[in-house]
């Protein structure tokens, strides 16, 4: 089997010579989902050497089409020999032959203007910037000017002071609020006090990694009449809406978002102090740390802090990891902290003057439709078709020589709004 | 065919040597150089003894025992103070040196008017033979003190190499075989290697001090100087015969080594025989030896256009 | 088969260790701290498998229990007797072992017979009566059948004349020909092809299980930790940082281990220095 691919101005097209059998399914499916990795939404496949087509090879063609059809590509197949025809259309596949998809692609003309994506026309209307961040292109598409979030820490522990009951408070998370913190989703709040670990939630979707409970964090997703709910010692929760949708993708090779350049958007775009973000982005490599051992469990006796005790209480990552994953973000930055979350952000060591929490949420890679998306069905996506592999702390490796540095990213959307402090209390 | 008998007599007795090297070098695998020193040692305490009126069997007895003993203190040298093996040896082999001139006072003990072992076959053969002292072996006539030389030399030897396969055969025999093959294997299974050792340098050694008991005998003296060169001879001894038999069981192997020996012997007497110079014989021992060791790769490597290289070279 | 021992009172344990250290080449800049602090017990007809990074510990702690060095500090008891200070070849009566190297636990040049007549005789004295005489040859003959290898016909070749796996199958017959109230393996497939390593693992779960030996295993292959033994022992800088009970095996998958090593991987990199960034970074 040889794959060539040639590329007809948005359209991007494999041609297959040989057997497309259960040898070389696995081939052809990754070339295509590598395509689409990079930004190939228009795939066709040139099926004119193609001698043989196996079931396994039909299982991949629809596999392909089901990728691409979630993010809004397309995907057909040209010149087919009668073989292939046949044996497409005997199973029921015919719809995947060029000939017969009605020619509806109209040319493209603009790489923002992205049919069928129903949300926010109006917005988009109103004008973006386009701003070049070495090697990265950001396209700004303004959401709803003047929108806000109301942001507050809701569940106050710190590091590290034996966790009091009164620290826990149970967090909903209904699909309108997103936040981060530590934390543990059980029964009550008793049950939940020896696995306390980070967790992330947005878009109805939580997340936490249970301390001490292997390496793979667990999750809840909001249902008809139920709402994911965690029982939190730290939580930073924002409830509002976002005000702009940063999307960014690499024009060369070497681009690279690293996360403090993405905050410096978000903050020069909302021309706010703080704001407040949550992300979807193929990840370049993230530096973070968990904890290890839920802070419920923690003694008077215990200093975690120090070292090497730290050991038993948190794990690091050790090496930038997850390359080629997806991330959900969530994340606080502010220039000038309001004294009610200023508890909870840190200062960047990259970027002096810059204050940031940041959770990050690891699936396998996901691709995601070009120009604006809604957040909410490409979040559920995640959680629905496949699982969280990690959710980490993210933090800047600053030691000289063998530092880790900090997160970067290679393409993603990220949907911001400045915020504002509200005192702690029920939302 | 005086020379013959000669060169059978004298092989018989250095087989003992050979038998005793090829315990140390092939079966213990030890680079065991006492050898030198122990058969000097065997003839000097032999010597001294019967010149001192003991009788030939008592004096060759001890003369074993005194080989044992230098085995013994090169074995326990090297697996209780950790001495190289070969260190251990040279230490040894010096010390006998001068424990040599000690036994015997003097650097050259002759044996004139002492009894001979071969005494009690003698007599058989004069009362076999009728009067005189010589004896008519295959057309030649020959004195019969060698024939009975000879005999006694055959029976001992014999005696001894059976010895040795039987032994090497019961289970203390294949624990000492095991030793040289593998060490690590031996303790595995329970046995003290390092007395292993001992006892095979023990062994080895006295074989060599017999050897030595016996070659004075022979030779009618017994000299400070006779041991060296020894374990030379020995190996080549060894590797002549593992080229005519083969090395496949100790019984092979033991019998190529009296071969071996017996031949080199044969070889040797002829080449003197021939004119060699006898203060060349060591440095032709030693090439040959060297050539056993290092011309069979050669060869090999030449595609093995020559086979039998070991029988070529003899 | 069990000994009463003094002092421990109830059911003794078939191998015992306290404690046990030792440094290599200490105070030297070559300085390994092998074993540090090394706490074991297995209990009668247990097989342990111990598994570890390169440099771990775990060949060390075999040969500590085989005697191939004297350790530093700790105690080491077999079925209750003391044997810390034993000799190697001492141990041998309640040892059998079992190389990573199938040319360690066989002598080449001596037959397939002469080397099972060694073994038969392990940890006991060795007299002047022959080693092979008929009727133990016949015995002889019998068991080694039972490898299924065809080498009852071969009893007179030497053994050298085998395959690594052929040999190896013989040497743990020999190591279990008196049944060892410890046998030890040191990566014991390692050396083989693979399907010679998958015969020999099979023969060794087979006979530790007919015999039901206490059986500890020293063991590259992940696979083979999870398969064969009823116990895992993790290690790491001399340490035992883990242990997977008879229970936990029967889920414990290669994954999990893997991932229990990155762990122990990760918690090597946490170092002072990235404590420190913790400090400032983490809420």
């Amino acid at each position: 089997m040889k794959i060539e691919t040639l590329t007809d101005g948005r359209r991007t097209i494999l041609k297959l010579d040989g057997r497309l059998d259960v040898t070389w399914a696995e081939h052809v499916l990754n070339s295509a989902l590598e395509l689409l990795r990079g930004g190939r939404h228009e795939l066709r496949m040139d099926a004119s050497g193609l001698q043989y087509l196996s079931s396994a090879g039909i299982r991949v063609l629809i596999r392909i089409r089901r990728e691409v059809s979630a993010v809004q590509g397309s995907f057909a197949i040209v010149n087919p020999s009668p073989f292939v025809e046949n044996a497409l259309r005997m199973s029921g596949l015919g719809e995947l032959l060029e000939c017969d998809t009605p020619e509806q692609d109209a040319p493209d003309t603009g790489t923002g203007d992205v049919a069928g994506a129903p949300c926010s026309g109006s917005a988009v209307q109103k004008g973006r910037g386009d701003i070049d961040v070495a090697g990265i292109q950001v396209d700004v598409h303004p959401l709803g000017a003047g929108a806000m979030l109301r942001v507050q820490a809701t569940a106050r522990w710190r590091p590290w002071t034996p966790v009091q009951d009164t620290d826990v408070v149970n967090l909903p998370f209904p699909r309108p609020v997103f936040g981060l913190g530590i934390g543990a989703a059980g029964v009550d709040a008793g049950d939940s006090c020896s696995r306390f670990g980070e967790f992330a939630a947005l878009a109805g979707c939580l997340s936490w990694l249970p301390a001490g409970g292997g390496d793979t964090p667990d999750y809840l997703v909001e249902a008809e009449r139920f709402t994911p709910s965690i029982f939190a010692i730290q939580g930073l929760v924002a409830e509002g809406a976002f005000s702009h949708l940063l999307r960014f993708r690499p024009v060369d090779k070497t681009g690279l978002l690293p996360l403090s350049s993405l905050f410096g958007q978000a903050l020069e775009v909302t021309g706010a102090d703080s704001v407040a973000m949550v992300c979807i982005a193929e990840i370049e490599g993230l530096v973070g740390a968990a904890l290890s051992r839920s802070p419920g469990l923690m003694t008077t006796a215990d200093s975690p802090g120090g070292f090497p005790q730290i050991r038993d209480w948190m794990a690091f990552c050790g090496e930038r990891v997850h390359a080629r994953h997806s991330a959900l973000l969530v994340a606080f930055v502010s220039r000038r902290p309001d004294a009610a979350v200023a508890p909870y952000l840190v200062p960047l060591s990259s970027t002096p003057g810059l204050f940031a929490h940041t959770h990050a949420v690891v699936f396998p890679f996901r691709p995601l439709p070009e120009g604006v998306i809604d957040l909410e069905p490409h979040v559920r996506m995640f959680f629905e078709t496949v699982e969280p592999v990690d959710l980490l702390h993210l933090i800047e490796d600053d030691r000289p020589a063998v530092g880790l540095g900090q997160s970067t990213f290679l393409r993603g959307a990220c949907w911001c709004a400045p915020f504002s402090a509200g005192k702690g209390g029920a939302l | 065919m005086s020379l013959v008998i000669g060169a059978f007599t004298i092989g018989l007795i250095l087989s003992l040597l050979s038998m005793g090297v090829w315990i140390s070098f092939r079966v213990l695998r030890y680079t065991d150089i006492t050898v030198d020193g122990t058969i000097t040692l065997g003839a000097s305490v032999v010597a001294i003894l019967m010149v001192n009126g003991w009788s030939p069997w008592t004096s060759i007895l001890m003369a074993t025992l005194a080989g044992a003993v230098a085995g013994g203190v090169t074995g326990v040298l090297h697996t209780r103070f950790k001495i190289q093996e070969l260190l251990s040896g040279i230490l040894v082999m010096t010390a006998l040196y001068s424990i040599n001139l000690r036994v015997m006072g003097r650097s050259n003990v002759p044996l004139l008017n002492v009894g001979s072992i071969a005494a009690p076959v003698a007599r058989l053969l004069q009362g076999a033979a009728g009067e005189g002292d010589t004896l008519m072996l295959l057309g030649w006539r020959v004195p019969l003190q060698d024939v009975a030389m000879l005999l006694t030399m055959l029976v001992i030897t014999a005696g001894v190499a059976w010895l040795i396969k039987a032994f090497l055969l019961t289970h203390l025999g294949t624990a000492l075989r095991a030793t040289g093959e593998n060490a690590q294997m031996v303790r595995a299974q329970g046995i003290n290697h390092q007395r292993m050792q001992v006892l095979g340098l023990c062994g080895a050694n006295a074989l060599v001090g017999l050897s030595g008991a016996l070659l004075a005998q022979y030779q009618g003296f017994a000299d400070v100087q006779m041991g060296i060169g020894m374990i030379v001879w020995g190996l080549a001894s060894i590797i002549i015969g593992e080229a005519l038999v083969g090395k496949l069981t100790p019984g092979l192997a033991l019998t190529g080594t009296i071969m071996g020996t017996l031949l080199f012997r044969l070889l040797i007497a002829i080449a003197l025989r021939w004119g060699l110079n006898p203060n060349d014989l060591k440095l032709v021992t030693a090439l040959f030896v060297f050539a056993a060791l290092v011309l069979p790769d050669r060869i090999k490597m030449l595609g093995g256009m020559l086979k039998r290289p070991g029988r070529r070279e003899c | 088969m069990l000994t009463s021992t003094a002092g421990t009172g109830g059911k003794s344990m078939m191998l015992e260790i306290r404690g046990l250290r030792k440094t290599f080449f200490p105070d030297t800049p070559n300085e390994v701290r092998a074993l540090q602090g090394i706490d074991l017990d297995l209990s009668e007809g247990c097989f342990a498998a111990i598994i570890g990074t390169n440099g771990s510990g775990k060949s060390t702690l075999l040969n500590a229990v085989a005697g191939s060095f004297l350790p530093d500090q700790g105690t080491v008891r077999i079925d209750g007797v003391e044997i810390t200070r034993w000799e190697e070849y001492r141990r041998a009566q309640y040892v059998g072992r079992v190389f990573q190297n199938p040319f360690a636990g066989t002598a080449a040049g001596m037959t397939i017979a002469e080397n099972i007549g060694l073994a038969m005789r392990r940890g006991l004295s060795r007299g002047l009566r022959p080693a092979l005489p008929r009727q133990v040859r016949d015995a002889m003959a019998d068991r080694v059948r039972t490898l299924g290898m065809g080498l009852e016909n071969r009893l007179d070749n030497p053994i050298g004349t085998l395959s690594g796996g052929q040999r190896q199958a013989l040497t743990l017959l020999m190591a279990t020909w008196l049944k060892p109230r410890l046998l030890l393996l040191d990566e014991h497939t390692a050396a083989l092809d693979p399907k010679s390593a998958a015969q020999v693992a099979a023969l060794t779960r087979e006979i530790i299980e007919r015999e039901h030996l206490t059986a500890l295993m020293v063991t590259h292959s992940m696979q083979q930790a999870v398969q064969l033994p009823n116990r895992i022992i993790m290690m790491h800088q001399g340490r035992i940082v883990r242990q997977y009970s008879e229970s936990e095996m029967a889920r414990v998958r290669v994954p999990e281990l893997l991932a229990a090593f990155d762990r122990i991987r990760r918690r090597e990199q946490l170092d002072p220095a990235v404590s420190d960034i913790l400090g400032r970074q983490y809420l």
